[in-house]
């Protein structure tokens, strides 16, 4: 058995919802990040101080799909992404300033999502 | 030379409810499954240049002319083929995401259609 801690993350000075708790378990060991050019430094922070693995959404996905993420990071320009993750149970991490917005604004709320998040939202509880 | 061509080769499941809305959710078809189910699924080829207003995007034999580009939208496109078309006519992106158009006729997108690009 890992051994997980659990962060806090908040949302940035332009940023929408949250604070989120994000605590990993052996079902949900994930940080995926659906960003493109790699694991950006926001899924690697929130990985290393949590024990979680980065894991490349963009690439493949994870085995055990949306159940085994512990969370979703993001750079939604404010359209798509904003809601499928958390449509998907996924808690979810915009590195943009984002509101909810778009068809599917009624699953973004104030628990499952979180907006404008840099290296510096995320502390350890 | 233009920005980008390519060929419609999948309408995801959940796109309609955006396309109901006049937003089209571009993804390339690298894109994970969960996206590809609200996008309209394009082949990934390689964005040569920059989106800005006044490009046009012919949609489907539709032309399209962009009245606003968010700051993330170009960077989007070339990081993952993602793009979100808004036919409004807006000449404000709203979401940092958005590129606005104004347009004729709205498309009606279907598979093996193209966009271009220009």
């Amino acid at each position: 058995m890992a051994e997980y801690k659990k962060v806090k993350i908040e949302r940035g000075p332009g940023g929408w919802g949250g604070p989120l708790e994000v605590k990993p378990t052996d079902e949900k060991k994930y940080v995926v990040c659906i960003t493109g050019g790699g694991i950006h430094p926001v899924a690697q922070k929130i990985a290393d101080m949590t024990g979680a693995e980065p894991f490349d959404g963009f690439k493949s996905s994870p085995e055990g799909g949306f159940k085994a993420m512990a969370c979703a990071v993001i750079d939604c320009g404010g359209t798509a992404r904003i809601g499928v993750y958390p449509m998907k149970g996924v808690p979810t991490i915009d590195i943009h300033d984002t509101s909810p917005a778009g068809p599917l604004a009624q699953f973004i709320r104030e628990e499952n999502f979180v907006s404008g998040v840099g290296e510096d939202q995320i502390t350890e509880i | 030379m233009g920005v980008y061509s390519s060929k419609i080769v999948k309408i995801g499941e959940q796109a309609h409810l955006f396309l109901e809305e006049g937003i089209v959710v571009f993804f390339g078809d690298n894109a994970p499954e969960e996206l590809q189910d609200v996008a309209v699924v394009h082949e990934l080829k390689e964005v040569t240049g920059e989106i800005v207003v006044g490009t046009t995007i012919n949609l489907s034999n539709e032309e399209l002319t962009v009245t606003a580009v968010g700051p993330v939208a170009n960077e989007n496109f070339v990081n993952l083929g993602h793009l979100v078309l808004k036919l409004d006519s807006s000449t404000e992106a709203a979401l940092p995401g958005d590129v606005n158009c104004s347009f004729s006729n709205k498309p009606e997108v279907k598979v093996d259609d193209t966009i271009e690009i220009n």
